[in-house]
């Protein structure tokens, strides 16, 4: 079907407004972190920047402990990231793929656990977790998300998808169950693994309340928590320094979605092979 | 090589019993096919064979070896599936190899096997290929070296021809019957298709709601069926069942007071082109449709015993309404109230006399 010209305009025209409401907080936060202070207050606002203040990447990055941080974000996420495959890639199988006793009931718990709040959870994993000891530690960031229901839910339907018949030609082939699930489920599910991770990956990056929670010191803070601090600076806010230190912040997940975004569009549209 | 058996086996799924107390013997070596309309039960039997189906009762046997409890990867059987079932992500290599990896087999022994087979099915320049970037005939050559390079007791074909088109089809009912020669390993095929059985398998399994029919040999069952199932379901098209009161008045009396219907072929039929020579049942029918097929022709007729149909060799009669059939005596068939067969060893009626026709309709 062809459409006509005034309808392609107007998708055009939507398009743009939809790429601008998206576009300018990041555009504008990247400018604002090459301006200097006073460039930050005039008004009307600048776009661009006279001059490009790289110093004040090197300011944010001073300011504080952020090599720390860095290296306590990429454990903890990436540690998150791990832990989630290796109980989730099971579970997904199990539940797509087996018979058991009491399946549904338990897929059923899993379900619920996706519809109780965050916030109801918060303070009793709190407490379990100081009394482990595990306040402040890497550990009490990475073990709350150990597994993850959606991720469950979502690999299931994956899962159950691949033709059964494929199952049995390998179990034919005298595969372990083990190795069917690593060498044929995994590589099917590639795309829907590759979109989860990325979810998990960026939702943990960015996480701000828990961590925030968890820590007391330096030892253990995420880049969010210590990014955030920088708005504690002399009392005034400095924006480019902040805008800097959020530039830092996001830049990791532009690359890892920059090598992810085809797998992520296949996660939707695959079909399987005919 | 082994030969088959299952003993007394029954499958039960929920409370819908596919398959009641069947006992089946495979003879070692043999070219068996299992047919049947969809639901007989033959897919069912197939995968207890295979292992990929717990039996509900009974025993299943390869070889001296009872397999109950066996895991399907290690009784010895290699299966050839519907849709190739080939793996999506591994190459044509890996495909075939991945049952010798898992049998433990060393790489350079496996690369050899592997290179061997792929030359039988004239592959060698695919190894490379993912199965999605290969034909319906590739991959079904695909499918076939992996089932053959694992050496098995024991080859299981789940209707695997009816993915491909007619011409191709055709073409690899041969190289299969070719392959079974060759490797004089016990073939299982199952199909739907009573052509493909009938040219196949040198013992043809009919199954229907769970039971065998019969198990003959391919013509044995064609000439010989057990009862009236396997009559209507070997041939095309199917064999004309008449129950015997429709046969009033053209009969002499029933003797054999078991005859419930008689049923004959199509092909055996014979159209009264002369005076009247074959002693059988003479009817006056009308014609209703006429499909020629090239070398024969058949033709839907209506008589006073009710429509049936006849095929014939001779050129297709266009213009013509009102025809004069025969049905030879001797190929008839006679069926009780169960369908099941009547043997006689004469006619089970009393003639009614020779009577010449002087009429000529063609």
């Amino acid at each position: 079907m062809k459409t006509s010209l005034p309808i392609k305009i107007l998708n055009v025209i939507g398009l743009i407004v939809v790429v601008i409401i998206f576009a300018m907080p990041f555009i504008w936060m990247i400018s604002t972190s090459l301006k200097t202070l006073g460039e930050t207050m005039i008004f009307p606002p600048k776009w661009l920047p006279d001059e490009l203040i790289w110093e004040n990447f090197m300011e944010a990055w001073n300011s504080g402990p952020f090599l720390q941080y860095f290296i306590n974000s990429v454990i903890v996420s990436v540690g998150i990231l791990m832990l989630q495959f290796i109980t989730v890639i099971p579970a997904a199988y199990a539940f797509a793929r087996y018979e058991f006793r009491c399946k549904n009931i338990l897929f059923g718990l899993v379900m619920v656990t996706m519809m109780i709040p965050a916030q109801l959870i918060f303070l009793p994993v709190f407490l379990n977790l100081s009394e482990w000891r595990l306040l402040d530690t890497l550990w009490g960031l990475i073990l709350p998300f150990a597994t993850s229901a959606f991720g469950i839910f979502m690999l299931r339907q994956t899962f159950k998808q691949v033709p059964e018949e494929l199952l049995e030609a390998a179990r034919l082939d005298n595969s372990s169950e083990f190795k069917i699930m690593m060498k044929m489920m995994v590589p099917m599910a590639k795309p829907t693994l590759i979109t989860l991770g990325l979810f998990n990956f960026i939702t943990h990056w960015n996480d701000y309340f828990w961590p925030l929670v968890m820590t007391t010191t330096e030892r253990a803070r995420t880049l969010p928590v210590g990014i955030a601090q920088l708005r504690q600076v002399d009392g005034g806010v400095a924006w480019n320094i902040l805008m800097a230190g959020n530039v830092i912040l996001v830049i990791p997940i532009l690359i890892t979605f920059f090598f992810a975004q085809r797998q992520i569009i296949r996660a939707f549209t695959y079909t399987g092979v005919k | 090589m082994a030969k088959i058996q299952l003993k007394n086996v029954s499958k039960v799924y929920g409370n819908n019993k596919v398959m009641d107390d069947m006992n089946l013997e495979i003879q070692d070596g043999s070219f068996t096919v299992l047919v049947g309309p969809s639901g007989c039960g033959k897919s069912t039997t197939l995968r207890l064979i295979a292992g990929l189906e717990e039996v509900t009762s009974g025993e299943i046997w390869i070889g001296n070896h009872l397999v109950n409890e066996v895991a399907p990867g290690k009784r010895g059987i290699s299966m050839v599936f519907q849709n190739y079932a080939l793996y999506p992500t591994m190459t044509v290599q890996g495909n075939i190899e991945f049952g010798l990896e898992n049998m433990k087999i060393p790489k350079a022994e496996r690369k050899k096997m592997v290179d061997e087979i792929v030359e039988i099915v004239d592959l060698t320049e695919y190894l490379d290929k993912k199965p999605q970037n290969l034909s319906g005939g590739q991959r079904q050559r695909v499918a076939l070296a992996r089932a053959m390079v694992k050496k098995p007791n024991v080859f299981i074909f789940d209707e695997p021809l009816s993915n491909l088109d007619a011409k191709l089809r055709g073409q690899m009912r041969t190289e299969l019957i070719q392959l079974h020669k060759r490797l004089g390993t016990t073939f299982i095929y199952v199909t739907h298709d009573q052509v493909e059985a009938m040219s196949m398998g040198d013992e043809i399994v009919i199954l229907n709601k769970g039971h065998i029919m019969q198990q003959a040999a391919p013509m044995e069952v064609y000439h010989n069926p057990a009862n009236q199932f396997v009559a209507q379901f070997i041939g095309t098209p199917a064999m004309n069942v008449i129950s015997i009161a429709m046969l009033e008045g053209k009969l002499g009396k029933i003797i054999d007071e078991r005859i419930f219907y008689i049923g004959f072929r199509p092909e055996h039929v014979e159209i009264q082109t002369a005076e009247e020579t074959t002693s059988g049942i003479h009817l006056p029918c009308e014609l209703l449709t006429i499909e020629t097929l090239g070398s024969e022709t058949l033709y839907l007729v209506n008589s006073d015993a009710g429509q049936f149909q006849v095929k014939s060799f001779n050129n297709p009669l266009m213009n013509t309404e009102k025809i004069h059939v025969t049905i030879p005596f001797d190929k008839l068939y006679y069926f009780d109230t169960q369908g099941n067969r009547v043997y006689v060893d004469e006619l089970p009626f009393e003639s009614m006399g020779k009577e010449v026709r002087g009429e000529v309709l063609i």
